[in-house]
């Protein structure tokens, strides 16, 4: 089999990445530009601060196409394996730190956060995988 | 579920990125697969019967555990 960036699926994944990416680092600069130093208001400026957060869906988007287009059925449950830590790790974060925010005086963390530590989670996914199944997958 | 892909391939010569080649799947899907850390598809249990011209019975072995209790039914 071909080597994991030559395969079709990895290369689109890796492209809907790059691109995800630049959106985002795109739409936060417009933002800190265009809100911050700018002073837009209104619903354009209430649309350009939403657009670096769904710039996440295309993370999740580009994630489950990868999982869909994937041949390999030993790789795609490698995938899966590695988003659900991923999903467990972030998401018992968020709750634990919402608690600890309500009962005692921690930090405020912001919620743009979580998502980041979904693709954290990710890392975290691939190095379990290596650890229990003797490989971390092709995207890791 | 033990198999016994590791001999057959052993006595063809075939190294795992062979079998993986002809399987057109990863080799680390064939490792895992020789050491039981993944069971294959259905599908991918035929196509592995296919290229070594055996049944998926001659290729995959049932527990001990799993026979005994179909044995008892």
């Amino acid at each position: 089999m071909t080597p994991a960036f030559k395969k079709p699926e990895a290369r689109r994944y890796l492209i809907r990445i790059a691109l995800a990416m630049a959106l985002y680092l795109g739409s936060l600069y417009a933002a800190e530009v265009l809100i911050e130093d700018g002073g837009l208001r209104g619903w354009p400026a209430y649309a350009l601060a939403a657009l670096p957060g769904l710039s996440f869906a295309a993370v999740f988007w580009i994630f489950a196409r990868l999982i869909v287009e994937e041949r390999d059925e030993f790789q795609r449950l490698l995938y899966v394996r590695q988003g659900m830590v991923a999903t467990g790790l972030a998401l018992t974060a968020a709750a634990v730190w919402g608690f600890l925010e309500t009962y005692l005086p921690v930090a405020h963390v912001e919620a743009y956060w979580w998502p980041t530590i979904w693709c954290f989670g990710l890392g975290v996914g691939a190095l379990y995988n290596r650890v229990t199944m003797g490989t971390a997958g092709d995207c890791a | 579920m033990k198999n016994r892909l590791r001999v057959l391939r052993a006595e063809r010569q075939w190294s795992q990125q062979d079998l993986a080649d002809r399987l057109e799947v990863s080799r680390q899907s064939v490792n895992a697969i020789e050491t039981g850390k993944y069971d294959p598809s259905l599908p991918l249990a035929f196509r592995i019967a296919d290229i070594f011209g055996l049944t998926i019975e001659q290729i995959f072995l049932r527990d001990v555990a799993e026979q005994g209790a179909q044995a008892a039914q």
